[in-house]
C-alpha cells in the first residue's frame, strides 16, 4: 500500500478512465439519435406543398429569424464575429398549394420555423461597406443586434405538420427543407460517430496492450489513448452541435470588409439597429 | 454606477463585527501578496508542486496514498486558480502573470481562460443571450450518475471554444499574449514531462491534473443543477461546511461569490450570512458536499426534479446588488488585469 505502485495496476486504471469517457461520449450520441428518431416520428403527419400566397412582408407565408450580436475582432481589414442571441420563428398565415388544392395556414406568432440553409445563409451576409460600417463603431464596445430574417416566399416548397383538420386546423411546425432527410443525416452521424470513437479506442488500446507492455509499442499505444482522450471529447460536441434543429442552428459567422476604412477612420457611433428584414 | 465592494480597499478590509471574518494578519515580510490570507493559497499549490515533481523524479514516491493527495492538491489548484483569477493574489502584475502560468501548468488549461468562462458567462449564467457554456442542462441522461460522469466532456470543448470566440474580438490582445504563455508553458512543460518518460508523466503528473480540472468542471453541475439560475439569490447550491471552506478557501459560499464576484475569499462567511441566509430556499444551503453527492449521484437513480426555490428571496429586503448587465460589464471592463 505504501510502497510504489504497479505500473501494470496505474495503467489499467487510465485504461478504465479512457474507456469510461468513451462509452459516455458514445452513450450521449445514441440518446442523442433516438431523439431524432422519435422526432423523425413525430414528423409522421407530414405534408408538402407550394407556397401560394402569404400575408406577411413581401408576401412571405412566415418567416425565422436569428437575433445577432456583432463585434469587431482584431484584424485588417476590419472584421466582425456575429454571435446568435435568439432565434424566433412567425408564421404570417397564407396559402399553400397541396395536391393542386389551395389549403389556408393560419397566422402563428410563435412557431418553430425551420428556413432554408443556403437562403440563410445568403441573407446573413452584408451587402455592402457600408451596411458594415453601420455595424462596425458599436460592435467595437456592447456590440451591434442585428436580425438575419429568412422568409418562405410564394414558390417556395415547405413542410408542414398540423393537429386537427379544416378551419380548426392549427400548424405545428413548418419547414422549408424537407425534415426527414435532415433528421436521417444527423441520426447517422451520431451512430457512425459513436460506433467510430469505440473501434479506434479499442483499437488504440490493442495497441497500448501490446507485448511488452509499455514497450515501444505500448507506449505509442499510450499516446494515441492520451490523444484521444483529448480529441473524442469536442468532436462529441460537434457531433451535437451539428445537429441542432435549422431553427435553431448556429449562425454566428465572420464577415470581413472588403477594404481598410479610408484613411484609417472607423465610422461614427450609430445606434441604428441593422436588419435585413 | 457601483456599490459594489469590489474596489481593492473594500477588497481587503475585515470586518470587525464578524466573527467568521477575522481582520487579516499583518502582511510584514509578505508584501509580495495584496492579502495575507493568500498565503495559504501560496502554500497550497507551492506543496502541489512539490508533490507533482517529487513523484515524478523519485520512484520511492510514486506511492497511492501521494498519487491520491495530488489528485486532492490538483483540485484545490483548479480552486486557487478560480480564486486568482478574480483577484490575482500578488500585487505585482507580472507575479500574477507568471502564477498564472504555473496554475495552468497545474490543471493542464490555460488560466485565463477562466476570465470569459467563469467571470463573464458562467457567473451571470448566458452567453450573449445563448446557454452558459457550463449549463448543467448540457447532460441529459436518465441516470444521474453518467450526468456526473460525463459533465466534463461537454462542458470542457464548450468552454474552450467559446474562450476561442471571446479572445478573437477587439481589444483582448493582451488576453491572447497572456493566454498563448500559459498555453506554452502548461502545454510545453507537460509535453517534455511526457517525452522524457511517458508513463511516469502519464500516471503522476497528467492523471493528476485532469483530476482537477474535471473537478473543478464537475463543480459546475454539482453547484448548479436543480437551482433557478434565473433568480438573484437562488441560482446556486451552498456547502456550509466550516473545515470543508477552510481548505477550500471559501468556495462552497457560491451564492455571495456569484453575485459579489469581487469580493475576497477570505471575506464570504461575512457576506454569505449578511446577504445570503435571508434570501435562499434553506435547502440550497448543503452542510456537507460528500453527503449530497452521495444522495443525489449514488443513492438515487435519476435525476431531481427541479423545486421553486425563488421565493424565499421574494418577502427579503433589497441589497444593493447591481444587475447582472451592469455586474457583467464591469468584469468585462477589467479585462485581463484581475
Amino acid at each position: 500500500m505504501l510502497g510504489p505502485v504497479p505500473y501494470f495496476a496505474l495503467g489499467c486504471v487510465a485504461l478504465f478512465a479512457v474507456w469510461v469517457a468513451a462509452l459516455l461520449c458514445a452513450a450521449a450520441s445514441v440518446n442523442t439519435a433516438r431523439a431524432l428518431g422519435r422526432r423523425a416520428r413525430a414528423l409522421a403527419g407530414l405534408r408538402e406543398g407550394t407556397v401560394a400566397q402569404g400575408d406577411g412582408p413581401g408576401g412571405a407565408l412566415a418567416e425565422h429569424r436569428v437575433l445577432q450580436l456583432a463585434r469587431a475582432l482584431d484584424a485588417e481589414p476590419p472584421a466582425l464575429a456575429f454571435s446568435d442571441k435568439g432565434y424566433r420563428g412567425e408564421v404570417f398565415g397564407g396559402e399553400v398549394q397541396l395536391d393542386g388544392v389551395a389549403t389556408r395556414l393560419p397566422a402563428q406568432a410563435d412557431l418553430e420555423v425551420w428556413p432554408d440553409g443556403a437562403k440563410q445563409a445568403s441573407a446573413a451576409l452584408l451587402a455592402s461597406d457600408s451596411e458594415f460600417d453601420a455595424l462596425y463603431k458599436d460592435a467595437r464596445s456592447k456590440g451591434s443586434p442585428r436580425d438575419v430574417v429568412t422568409r418562405l416566399l410564394p414558390g417556395d416548397r415547405v413542410y408542414f405538420v398540423t393537429s386537427g383538420e379544416g378551419e380548426g386546423a392549427t400548424l405545428t411546425f413548418l419547414s422549408a427543407t424537407p425534415p426527414a432527410p435532415f433528421l436521417a443525416r444527423r441520426r447517422a452521424a451520431h451512430l457512425l460517430f459513436a460506433a467510430g470513437e469505440l473501434a479506434v479506442c479499442a483499437a488504440l488500446t490493442a495497441v497500448a496492450l501490446w507485448p511488452p507492455l509499455f514497450g515501444a509499442i505500448s507506449t505509442a499505444g499510450g499516446v494515441g489513448l492520451l490523444a484521444f482522450f483529448l480529441i473524442v471529447q469536442p468532436l462529441g460536441v460537434a457531433v451535437e452541435e451539428a445537429s441542432r434543429e435549422p431553427s435553431r442552428a448556429f449562425l454566428r459567422g465572420t464577415q470581413r470588409r472588403s477594404a481598410p476604412f479610408p484613411g484609417g477612420v472607423v465610422p461614427g457611433r450609430t445606434t441604428t439597429q441593422v436588419s435585413n428584414g | 454606477m457601483t456599490s459594489l465592494p469590489n474596489t481593492p480597499k473594500v477588497l481587503h478590509e475585515a470586518s470587525s463585527s464578524v466573527a467568521r471574518a477575522p481582520a487579516a494578519p499583518r502582511l510584514g515580510p509578505l508584501k509580495l501578496l495584496k492579502n495575507a490570507y493568500d498565503l495559504r493559497q501560496v502554500g497550497l499549490i507551492t506543496l502541489y508542486m512539490g508533490v507533482l515533481f517529487t513523484m515524478y523524479f523519485v520512484p520511492a514516491a510514486r506511492t497511492l496514498p501521494l498519487l491520491a493527495f495530488a489528485c486532492w492538491l490538483s483540485f484545490l489548484n483548479t480552486v486557487v486558480l478560480h480564486n486568482s483569477l478574480h483577484s490575482g493574489p500578488f500585487r505585482s502584475t507580472t507575479l500574477n502573470n507568471a502564477w498564472r502560468m504555473v496554475l495552468s501548468f497545474g490543471a493542464l488549461y490555460p488560466a485565463s481562460a477562466n476570465i470569459p468562462s467563469h467571470n463573464l458567462v458562467h457567473h451571470h449564467f448566458e452567453d450573449d443571450g445563448q446557454e452558459d457554456w457550463a449549463a448543467p442542462g448540457h447532460v441529459r441522461f436518465r441516470w444521474n450518475l453518467l450526468n456526473l460522469l460525463h459533465f466534463p466532456n461537454v462542458a470542457g470543448p464548450r468552454t474552450f471554444a467559446g474562450v476561442t470566440r471571446w479572445s478573437k474580438l477587439h481589444g483582448r490582445a493582451d488576453f491572447r499574449g497572456q493566454y498563448l504563455r500559459e498555453q506554452v508553458f502548461a502545454f510545453g512543460l507537460t509535453a517534455v514531462l511526457l517525452a522524457h518518460d511517458f508513463w511516469t508523466a502519464l500516471f503522476f503528473v497528467v492523471i493528476p491534473q485532469l483530476w482537477g480540472a474535471r473537478g473543478i468542471l464537475r463543480i459546475n453541475l454539482i453547484q448548479h443543477d436543480g437551482c433557478d439560475v434565473t433568480s438573484e439569490w437562488n441560482h446556486s447550491r451552498n456547502f456550509v461546511g466550516r473545515a470543508f471552506n477552510w481548505v477550500m478557501c471559501n468556495n462552497g459560499l457560491h451564492t455571495i461569490h456569484h453575485n459579489r464576484a469581487g469580493l475576497h475569499w477570505s471575506l464570504l462567511w461575512e457576506w454569505h450570512d449578511k446577504e445570503v441566509v435571508a434570501r435562499i430556499d434553506p435547502s440550497l444551503n448543503e452542510p456537507s458536499m460528500i453527503g449530497y453527492l452521495a444522495r443525489t449521484y449514488l443513492f438515487r437513480f435519476s435525476r431531481p426534479a427541479p423545486r421553486a426555490v425563488a421565493h424565499a428571496e421574494a418577502n427579503a429586503g433589497g441589497t444593493d446588488l447591481a444587475p447582472r448587465e451592469v455586474r457583467r460589464a464591469e468584469i468585462e471592463a477589467a479585462g485581463t488585469a484581475v
